[in-house]
């Protein structure tokens, strides 16, 4: 398990960086395909328009 | 996390959407969530029809069990435990006076299911997304999404303990500021799946009315890893011990002992917060740790004459805010403080450790009175909860000591 974890680090480590790299350009539609659920799900600026914050983030819980 | 995070597919590359899961290369979103695809700039006509988690079960099937796809484990899972909390409403029927769930009074049903079994989950909570009991949506750590990826094993912490976040996360992480070590296995790397299989999770269970949630074929057992020290004939300890206590009674770290932590009982949190209401939790100050009883459970499996046991939070007056008052006809026949298994293990706890040359007799064994608050005796119970005497009767300790012990 450490062995696995250690040679996983290497690859979260870059895959994060990649990942930050792209969120500097957040408004950027990335998806290139024609599902219209696509269009919408793949877009943050637009998503954000669409399901505005505190509608539905009552009561997270867990047992 | 905000609502537009929860649904957000994050896409990188040449915006191909398979990239991100195998899956998307051969299923559209509307072939498992309905919808229409066609109408983008129309909220309400895109989400027409729309199915929001798929893989609920709808006459006995989900959008998971397709032909082709996995229809084997879904419909296993479909009467497994993990689906269906089998063993809780098994309980349910017992304390209710009959021998199925579906015997007890409607009033009791319908309370079950709409609260308790609020935190099922569904194919797509463990392997998608967080559950809904959990805030729901796809996870996200740190800066990376997961865009509704297809996991095949779940996450320990977005899936297991989002749920399972109360007695075993709290032990099994630790606690710094309530002075709680983690669990060796968990300091080891070891996440849940490494004990609990992908086996147990999705397994139909056949006798749906009488499986135990601690008494199934697929239970985790600790011989599986740790027979070699088990049997280990150089170990006094275990040579000794090993048929007569489980190995939480050594192992798992105690509260009242207290050197290396706590353990967090069920009634820590349901007298505190969400039992509020429930006058006989309410009035009695709850027990945080566990207690060394005798064995409800022996089998084969479990052979033990001594276990572990924490006080779970069932007065008989418990459905009454369900209109099923005094519909508990048998709730003295069954224990009130009932096996647990704490995910708490050290190989050193107030049992174990001998530092500075103790015996493990001083330690644990009831000497001259010593030790005795770890153990549950009909006294204690009789002091904190009168009404509980005769459900516990089968595991306290009384009569059953070692007779060279002086207690």
């Amino acid at each position: 398990m450490t062995k696995k974890i250690l040679l996983m680090f290497p690859i979260v480590f870059f895959l994060a960086c990649t990942q930050i790299i792209d969120e500097e350009d957040p408004y950027t539609v990335a998806y290139s395909g024609d599902d219209g659920c696509l269009v919408c799900h793949t877009n943050e600026a637009r998503l954000k328009a669409l399901a505005p914050a505190g509608g539905d983030d009552d009561d997270p819980g867990g047992g | 996390m905000e609502p537009w995070e929860k649904v957000y597919i994050k896409i990188r590359g040449d915006g191909d959407i398979s990239q991100i899961d195998d899956h998307f290369a051969e299923l559209s979103c509307i072939d498992c969530h309905n919808g229409n695809s066609n109408k983008p700039n129309d909220k309400a006509a895109a989400h027409s029809g729309l199915i929001l988690d798929p893989s609920e079960y709808v006459d006995g099937t989900n959008s998971c069990g397709k032909a082709g796809c996995h229809e084997n484990t879904v419909a296993n899972y479909k009467n497994s435990m993990h689906q269906n909390l089998y063993g809780e409403k098994r309980m349910v029927a017992l304390r209710s006076g009959v021998s199925s769930f579906e015997q007890c009074p409607q009033s009791t049903q319908d309370g079950f299911n709409g609260e308790c079994t609020s935190c099922h989950a569904t194919c797509g909570q463990c392997h998608i997304s967080i559950p809904n009991s959990a805030g729901g949506g796809f996870p996200k750590s740190g800066p990376i999404y997961s865009s509704h990826r297809f996991k095949k094993t779940p996450d320990m912490r977005n899936n297991c303990t989002a749920c399972h976040g109360s007695r075993v996360a709290h032990d099994y992480y630790g606690d710094d500021e309530a002075g709680r070590d983690a669990d060796v296995h968990y300091l080891m790397g070891f996440d849940c799946l490494d004990c609990h299989s992908g086996a147990e999770m999705h397994s139909a269970v056949t006798d749906k009315d009488n499986t135990h949630r601690y008494n199934y074929e697929h239970a985790p057992k600790c011989e599986k890893c740790h027979s070699s020290d088990i049997d280990d004939a150089t170990n006094k300890y275990h040579s000794i011990h090993k048929e007569k206590t489980s190995c939480y009674v050594c192992h798992a770290v105690s509260t009242t002992k207290g050197e290396h932590g706590s353990y967090n009982n069920c009634t820590k949190c349901h007298v505190a917060d969400e039992w509020k209401t429930d006058p006989d939790y309410q009035n009695n100050n709850p027990a945080e740790d566990f207690k060394i009883g005798r064995n409800p459970l022996k089998s084969d499996k479990r052979p033990y004459n001594f276990v572990t046991l924490r006080h779970i939070p069932i007065a008989r007056t418990s459905y009454d805010n369900w209109g099923a008052s005094g519909t508990l006809t048998d709730y003295d026949k069954y224990e009130t403080w009932k096996l647990a298994t704490p995910h708490s293990i050290q190989r050193w706890t107030a049992q174990t450790d001998t530092t500075g040359g103790k015996t493990c007799s001083e330690k644990c064994h009831i000497i001259n009175g010593n030790n005795k608050d770890i153990y549950i005796f009909e006294e204690y119970i009789q002091n904190n909860w009168p009404d509980e005497v005769n459900s516990n009767k089968d595991v306290v300790v009384d009569d059953h000591l070692p007779s060279w012990w002086s207690k």
